[in-house]
Order: C-alpha cells, then sequence, then structure tokens
C-alpha cells in the first residue's frame, strides 16, 4: 500500500528525473516485454529443440535417459526379401534418422508439419534370430546371439514375442514419437509387415529432477544397480567390441514384456511391499540403508536374528553372482486394457542390453526364475532378442556389411 | 565387393544433400542449390508407363535469375522439366525460372522434374544419379550443370497424380471440378 508520503516522494523523483528519463523508462519497459515474450516463446519450443546426437560409435537410444515416450516396434519381413532389399530399406532408414534426429521432417513425408522438432528423438535398429536364418546370415551374428529360452514362469503369448526386425522409438513427446513411428512404418513397407508394437512410458520431462530413478508401476525405483552412463565400466557391460564389423560398437537387447498383478499388489502392506523387494519405497536405499545407492548388505540381520534383506527379496536373487552378470536396463512402463478381465493391464517394457546375453542376463534370468517372491506378482508374457547394430557416421548406412 | 563400397561412398553425397549440409555450408554465393531431392519410387518391379518423378527444393544463390532447363540420369532416357496445371501434367515449355535469392519446391501436384523411358528399375531404397541443368549467370558461365549423387527412391502418396502419358486429368482432382 502506497502510503501519501511514498507517492509525494515518487512524483518528485520522476520530475527530478526530468521527462528523458521517464521515455527511456517506457522504452525499456518494452524492451523488456518483448524480450520477455520473445524468451518465452523460445521456452515453448525448447524441447521440440533438443536433440540427441544420432550418429557415432553406439546407436543412439541405449546410452541415455530413458524418454518419456517409447514404441517397440517388431517387423517381419516380406517372403523373398534379400539382403539386397535389406540394404535399401536401411538406406532409407538411415536416411530417416539422419533428418528426424537432427530436427528435419523426413524426406517426402506427407504431413511434415506434425513434425515440429526431434524432441529428443531416438531410433535404434536391431536385427532378431529369425532375421539371420531367413537370410542365411548365421554367420554374421554375434558369438552366442540367440532367442531367449523358454522359462517356467513365462506365459508367453506370440504377438509379443520375436521378430526379424526391430524399430526402438523414443522421444519427449508423445505426439512426435508417434508420428515418427508412422513415417518409419510407411517407408518399411515394401520389405516387411508390423508384428507387433509395444508402447510404454515413463515420466515427462520436468516432473521429476533429473538423474532421479524412475519408479515402475509398481512403485519401486527401477535401475538403481545399473551401469553409470558414460563410464568405462558401461562401455565394458554393454558394447560389442569384437566380432563381424555391423556389430562391434553394437550389443545385444533382451525385450521382456512382464505383466504386473496390480490388484493383488496394492493388498500388500508397506512393509511386506519392502520385503518382497529388499529396497524401501521412499527412498530406495537397500533395507536397513538410508540412500538409494548405498551398498546392500546381504549379511546384515535384525534383531531376532533374521536376515534384514528376506532371503526371497527380489535384489538378493537379482544381484549378480560375479562381475559378468552385469547389465544395462533401461525399462520403460505400460498400460492397456486387459478386455477378456474387463481390467486394466500394467507392466513393463523389461530391457537387458548386453555385449553377451547368454553370459550376463541369462544366468541373472535363470535365478529369478527358479525363485524369486516377486514372480507372484509379475508375469513375463513377451520375450524378444534383438543384436543392435553398431553406430553410424553421416554418409554410412546402419548395419551396411551385414548385407552388402 | 567393389560395387558395394562405391554405394558406400556415393552415399556421403546423397546424406548430406539430404540434410542440407553441404550446400549450406559451402556452396559458394554464385551459385545454385539443390537440397531435400528425391525420387518416386514404384512399390513393384515395373514403373507405371515407365516414368517417374523428382522432387526437391532448389535456390537460386546467384544474383540473376535461372532456368532448370532439364538433366541426365543413368536410369531413364529423357529427362524434363515438369507441371501440374489444372490437375493437367505437361512439359513446361521454357523450363523453370527461379528469382534470384529465391526458392523452388519441386513437389507432387506441382512442379517437378519427369524421367521418362526408364531403363532402370526405381524401388524404394534405390540411388539414382542424376545431373540437373540450369541456364543464367555463373561467373563468366551461362549454364551450370549440378551433379546429385544419390537420390533416394521413395513411395509418396501426396499428389495423387499418376504418371501416364502427358496430358492427362489427374482423377483426384477432376472429381472436384
Amino acid at each position: 500500500m502506497l502510503t501519501r508520503r511514498q507517492i509525494l516522494f515518487g512524483s518528485i523523483a520522476t520530475v527530478g528525473a526530468g521527462a528523458t528519463s521517464i521515455i527511456s523508462g517506457a522504452d525499456a519497459a518494452n524492451a523488456y516485454r518483448e524480450g520477455f515474450a520473445a524468451a518465452q516463446k523460445l521456452a515453448g519450443s525448447k524441447l521440440a529443440k533438443s536433440k540427441l546426437t544420432w550418429h557415432g560409435k553406439h546407436q543412439a537410444g541405449i546410452e541415455s535417459r530413458a524418454q518419456a515416450h517409447t514404441n517397440f516396434v517388431a517387423l517381419n519381413i516380406l517372403p523373398n526379401i534379400t539382403a539386397d532389399d535389406m540394404l535399401r530399406w536401411m538406406v532409407l532408414l538411415t536416411d530417416n534418422i539422419s533428418t528426424m534426429c537432427a530436427g528435419i521432417p523426413a524426406l517426402a513425408d506427407p504431413q511434415p508439419d506434425v513434425f515440429v522438432g526431434a524432441a529428443n528423438l531416438s531410433i535404434t535398429v536391431g536385427f532378431g534370430p529369425s532375421l539371420f536364418k531367413k537370410l542365411k546370415l548365421e554367420s554374421n551374428q554375434p558369438a552366442s546371439f540367440d532367442a531367449i529360452p523358454k522359462f517356467s514362469i513365462d506365459e508367453l503369448q506370440s504377438e509379443y514375442c520375436d521378430g526379424d526386425v526391430l524399430l526402438h522409438i523414443a522421444a519427449d513427446d508423445l505426439q512426435i514419437m508417434n508420428h515418427v513411428t508412422r513415417t518409419l512404418i510407411s517407408d518399411s513397407k515394401s520389405f516387411a509387415k508390423m508384428h507387433w508394437l509395444q508402447n510404454g512410458f515413463t515420466n515427462a520431462v520436468g516432473t521429476v529432477p533429473e538423474g532421479v530413478t524412475q519408479r515402475n508401476l509398481m512403485g519401486q525405483v527401477d535401475g538403481t544397480d545399473n551401469p553409470e552412463l558414460g563410464t568405462e565400466n558401461f562401455a565394458q557391460r554393454v558394447w560389442i567390441d569384437d566380432g563381424p564389423a555391423w556389430i562391434v560398437g553394437g550389443t545385444q537387447l533382451a525385450l521382456r514384456r512382464i505383466r504386473m498383478n496390480l490388484n493383488t499388489w496394492d493388498l500388500l502392506g508397506r512393509t511386506e511391499k519392502e520385503a518382497v523387494i529388499g529396497r524401501h519405497l521412499d527412498t530406495g536405499a537397500p533395507l536397513g540403508k538410508t540412500n538409494e545407492r548405498d551398498a546392500i548388505d546381504f549379511e546384515a540381520v535384525d534383531d531376532r536374528g533374521l536376515k534384514v534383506i528376506p532371503e526371497f527379496a527380489h535384489i538378493r536373487r537379482a544381484a549378480s553372482q560375479n562381475l559378468d552378470e552385469i547389465f544395462f536396463r533401461r525399462p520403460f512402463n505400460y498400460q492397456v486394457l486387459d478386455a477378456s478381465a474387463g481390467q486394466l493391464e500394467a507392466g513393463l517394457l523389461w530391457t537387458a542390453y548386453a555385449r553377451d546375453l547368454s553370459k550376463q542376463y541369462l544366468p541373472v534370468q535363470r535365478r529369478l526364475a527358479q525363485f524369486d517372491l516377486l514372480n507372484k506378482w509379475t508375469t513375463p508374457i513377451g520375450s524378444a532378442t534383438f543384436a543392435i547394430a553398431r553406430g553410424i557416421d553421416p554418409g554410412e548406412i546402419i548395419a551396411e556389411e551385414l548385407f552388402s | 565387393m567393389r560395387s558395394k563400397f562405391a554405394v558406400a561412398l556415393s552415399l556421403v553425397a546423397a546424406m548430406t544433400i539430404s540434410l542440407g549440409i553441404t550446400p549450406a555450408a559451402t556452396a559458394a554465393t554464385n551459385d545454385v542449390v539443390v537440397t531435400r531431392a528425391w525420387v518416386r519410387s514404384a512399390a513393384n518391379a515395373d514403373q507405371a508407363m515407365m516414368m517417374t518423378g523428382v522432387f526437391a527444393k532448389i535456390t537460386n544463390r546467384t544474383s540473376k535469375t535461372v532456368t532448370l532447363t532439364g538433366g541426365t540420369t543413368s536410369f531413364a532416357g529423357v529427362v524434363e522439366v515438369h507441371q501440374v496445371v489444372d490437375g493437367v501434367m505437361a512439359k513446361k515449355n521454357g523450363g523453370i525460372k527461379i528469382a534470384p535469392g529465391k526458392s523452388v519446391m519441386l513437389q507432387p501436384g506441382g512442379l517437378h522434374v519427369m524421367l521418362l523411358n526408364l531403363k532402370k528399375k526405381i524401388l524404394p531404397g534405390t540411388l539414382v544419379d542424376l545431373k540437373l541443368t540450369f541456364t543464367g549467370t555463373f561467373g563468366t558461365a551461362k549454364s551450370k550443370v549440378v551433379t546429385i549423387k544419390n537420390l533416394i527412391g521413395k513411395i509418396s502418396a501426396a499428389g495423387g497424380e499418376s504418371y501416364s502419358p502427358s496430358p492427362m486429368p489427374m482423377p483426384s482432382m477432376s472429381a472436384t471440378k
């Protein structure tokens, strides 16, 4: 509230400063308003302008934060498709990747106006064991690459399993991500038909601080023990450094669609949920510890002599038994209609990226299939593996050496 | 293996052209720049009536009007400059004129370059060579040939025209008249 005295002093000050200062003040105010509007406009499209590097030793979409939206798409090649046809397909995909990831609409996009920017778009291309068989390219597979054997806990549905070619699209804008998906599928229709599409999500940009581990729909932090992005450790676990040229710098991916029975999970108390996992729900810290990244003490016992982290806890069963059993997870959540039950179905598009799935991932999965209390509330219903080609430099074609 | 290596090398040019990096960064001011170039491919082995269209953005960076008059390719016997007017596709006599500092879009349903008497299949992802001929003032020269090493064959439904012998009414547009 202004007092009479302040008004008086104010008016004196204005007069004292002279007419010019009043005009320049108005100019300054205008400039400020215009600058503010421009800044606001810029901020409004900041996400659209955000780009990931699409070229280099490795394909994008793996060693980076999981974007808000994703489509994993598997395609099966049409009959009579040859390696030569595959190379033409890769030319189209490579051109699409190099343009759209740079924020430019794809060539001949019938709706280029929908593509307002990259929004951290990544497009990752991989090949399933069935493709190598169909094209008789088994000798060019990465060592020990194969389909995942069926585990006793699996209730696999063929509509979420296998596939010749994987296109993994992810971006921080759902509309852009879906437009990109459609563009890639349109350019693929001379070569292959879609086999499945699995849509997934994480939090939007800006809703959780950067670097905070994401949560799955059971409420657990998911991915705490991952190799850190950008480290030598990550490279050693994930990136293939030996074998056919097209895969050196690539990796192997296991994609598991894991259905959660949230209806029964919801009935558990908070303490029970924490015991099943072996971590505190709020902080993500191992039971008995304070911080998410505190070292897990599997030997600790409480005052009754019971293990603080129960024998059945997921983190005990999932923990790597040796340094070979480390791989990288980059999960997305999913939620769809279960029409037969008239209920929601929720779960995880769970991923393991490893230099060699057979050595790093399969031993862990075998252990979990044997015994993990979490299996009571989770069921793998989809399973697929893909060999992810190395990254490319501008002018190169994805998996060029494989199909040449 | 030698021919495949050649594909890899020549694609460098195609990628940079479709990205618009090379022209923007290196083109001299006395020049004409072709970016975002592609050629319509056929889904099946045979191109309808042995012809197809080329689309691109062409920018005139010279200080005089330039005219796209035609070109050559190893894929076709004849390269012509065409336009679609009132739903009818026809050869554009006199070529496509581009004012100084301006760009034209060659796009389905509008101005485009026609490849006629196709000799080889253009499938999706096929890389096609093309030389475009321009007249104008390029330093002391009165004409210039722009080489596009690799146009990418792409299927596109846009435009609605089918490349039968011209002139012909386009079904999608004649229906509304």
